[in-house]
């Protein structure tokens, strides 16, 4: 069964290359390509891709913002972000506006196809050049974090201070404390977006909780 | 050495003005005593010299018991009627016996009957006061054998006059001035030093540039009052001008993240996307090694990314800081000309004439200067033409940038101008006068604009 695609990528070369990439991959079918964020908008809405590949910066409407319009309007389209941009900070704010993954551009193409493939299955996907603290083979799987761990680990994830979640479990600060740095351990992160990051990735925790 | 207002008012006003008020005093005591000398002195001679005369004549005693001038009588009377006249000696006298009856006595002499009802125990002159109200010094002369006295007295008005009443408003006249010396003591340190020196504190204590000084002094002089809204305005203007620094530090600090935004976004849409293009091309190359027709595809699509991406290098590198200004004035001119020409679809016209070789400082600020006023007149000006001239007038060099745009009315304050966003005009001003030129700027609505840069030859040299 084929993938259909839309990608939105306002420099030309770029591109070029990037369609070059999904030509080679037979269950991917592009329905379109655009060069800002407004036409593709409106070749999203029209087209319905499985997934949209966007570019972060783009004239017009950028790709966070048409990630959020995506999910605004409830299209059953599921974006993927491509950029050149490696911020943590990015990733985070894709991912509030609903996007499925991060891809960056100079990833490789079994890297994007697989992106691909497991955001249209519904899935999360994460470039490990943004979330990169372990390992590139891809078949770490970290040691697995307990339960309090876990409870941590989504309510620093939401923002709240050591103090607060102290409070919240009943625990004291230095639990928390080390209780964080156990999980930045089995995860490999060295800070707490990227053990946020991390614990998507695995499947640790899912977005939907994250986001909560 | 200096020493405070009030301590040189208390010195200069206050304390004469009490001295003038003792010393009018002291005067006055010993000016009474003095003339109370001299009336009873006087007084004393008068009546010596009424017995005296008295003395030399005979008086009879009649039968009634009374007494009687003689044949001298008329020497008495003379001395009387001599007494009586206003312009003659003043004084008058009176003869008594020792029972109190008048015995003779000069014209004016009923008010000395009524004195002389007063028992007199001394022979010493005394003042008193007459049942008139004015004072009189009296002096009685006993003739013994006789058995008879003679008083004497005189008016104070007819001897001393005028004395009189300069000791008694003396010291009342000197007493005002000394009240009114100490009361404007009082009115200046009221309505001079303490505001002085309220206004002196406040002053000194003033952190200028963010504060401003009370701008009314109810107590003070019109004088003070007036500084104080003169210094009030100082204050102001203080403030004002720390504002506009701090906004002006602001602003330089905002342009230049400005400039580094810029230029972080440009390598990002231009250098970075190619060189990704590149890699992208590469990978795709190594798939499709086997087959000839794409491996040459992708070959000159990897080759076309990195000419791309050295052509957006290069350009970047223009903008930054345009390398071909090291030829000189007349080349960068030149450059800029074409290129803009070509970029903003606009007629440059360029007149170059024999110009020295200039600073680099000086060929950099002629440079922007041109590049601004032409990128406004295309863009802001909406103009057609533009023409660039550069000249050596042999005292100045030159630069003249004229377009036939809408032109627009010239602000005021380019400072202004600038704080509130619009950096071009106050940019070209700073380069220029940064290098000792000097920029001005001719536009009416619809008439165009002209922008003239003045470099006097001296400064180059």
């Amino acid at each position: 069964m084929s993938i259909s695609l839309v990608l939105a990528d306002d420099h030309p070369l770029t591109r070029e290359g990037m369609k070059a990439y999904l030509a080679k991959e037979a269950d991917f079918n592009i329905l379109g390509s655009f060069a800002d964020g407004e036409s593709a908008w409106a070749g999203i809405q029209q087209l319905r891709p499985q997934v949209a590949l966007l570019d972060i910066r783009m004239p017009g409407i950028d790709g966070v913002a048409l990630a959020r319009k995506i999910k605004e309007a409830s299209l059953p389209v599921a974006s993927l972000m491509l950029t050149s941009y490696d911020a943590q900070q990015y990733v985070m704010a894709s991912l509030r506006a609903g996007a499925r993954g991060y891809v960056l551009k100079t990833a490789s193409m079994e890297t994007l196809s697989k992106a691909i493939r497991i955001v249209a299955r519904g899935g999360f996907y994460l470039d490990s050049e943004v979330a990169s603290a372990v390992e590139q083979e891809g078949d770490f799987v970290p040691e697995p974090v307990s339960v309090r761990e876990r409870e941590v680990l989504l309510l620093a994830a939401r923002g709240l201070s050591g103090k607060e979640i102290a409070t919240q479990l009943f625990i004291s600060e230095r639990t928390v404390q080390t209780h964080l740095a156990s999980i930045y351990d089995k995860l490999g992160a060295k800070n707490k977006t990227e053990a946020m990051l991390l614990s998507l990735k695995y499947g640790i925790v899912t977005l939907e909780e994250l986001l909560d | 050495m200096r020493r405070n207002l009030l301590l040189q008012l208390t010195v200069a006003v206050f304390l004469p003005s009490l001295g003038a008020f003792l010393l009018a005093w002291i005067g006055f005591c010993q000016f009474e005593n003095t003339m109370e000398g001299v009336a009873g002195s006087y007084v004393q001679n008068l009546a010596r010299g009424a017995a005296a005369r008295l003395e030399s004549s005979q008086w009879d005693l009649r039968t009634d018991g009374t007494w009687q001038p003689n044949q001298y009588r008329s020497r008495i009377l003379g001395l009387g009627e001599m007494m009586s006249d206003e312009m003659a000696v003043p004084g008058m006298f009176a003869v008594f016996d020792s029972d109190g009856n008048l015995i003779y006595g000069t014209s004016d002499v009923t008010i000395l009957s009524i004195i002389w009802d007063k028992p007199i125990a001394t022979m010493s002159p005394q003042k008193i006061r007459g049942p008139d109200g004015k004072f009189y010094t009296i002096a009685v002369y006993p003739m013994l054998q006789r058995n008879l006295f003679v008083l004497a007295a005189v008016s104070w008005d007819k001897l001393l006059g005028p004395m009189v009443s300069l000791t008694t408003f003396w010291p009342f006249i000197m007493g005002i001035l000394g009240l009114i010396g100490i009361f404007s003591v009082y009115i200046m340190w009221q309505k001079v030093i303490m505001p002085l020196k309220d206004l002196e504190e406040e002053v000194s204590m003033l952190s200028w540039g963010e504060e401003v000084p009370l701008k009314n002094a109810p107590e003070a002089v019109t004088e003070l009052q007036k500084l104080r809204e003169a210094l009030v305005v100082l204050a102001n203007s203080a403030i004002d001008k720390v504002q506009l620094s701090r906004r002006y530090v602001n602003d330089l600090v905002k342009v230049q993240e400005e400039e580094r935004a810029r230029i972080s976004r440009e390598i990002h849409d231009g250098p970075l996307q190619d060189l990704t293009a590149l890699i992208q091309r590469l990978r795709l190359l190594s798939v499709d090694m086997d087959s000839p027709v794409e491996r040459e595809k992708q070959l000159k699509e990897a080759e076309n990314a990195a000419i791309a991406g050295v052509k957006e290098m290069r350009e970047l590198c223009n903008n930054l800081t345009p390398p071909w200004l090291d030829l000189g004035i007349a080349q960068a001119l030149t450059e800029l000309s074409e290129r803009q020409s070509a970029q903003l679809d606009i007629k440059i016209h360029l007149d170059i004439q024999d110009i020295p070789d200039l600073p680099d400082d000086v060929t950099l600020a002629f440079f922007r200067v041109a590049q601004e006023a032409v990128n406004n007149s295309a863009k802001h000006a909406e103009a057609e033409n533009v023409s660039i001239s550069l000249k050596n007038t042999g005292k100045m060099i030159l630069l003249q940038i004229e377009d036939d745009g809408k032109g627009f009315e010239i602000p005021d304050n380019f400072t202004e101008l600038r704080v509130q966003g619009h950096r071009g005009l106050s940019n070209m001003r700073e380069r220029m006068s940064i290098v000792g030129g000097h920029f001005s700027i001719f536009s009416t609505p619809g008439k165009g604009t002209v922008i003239r840069c003045e470099l006097p030859l001296v400064t180059v040299q």
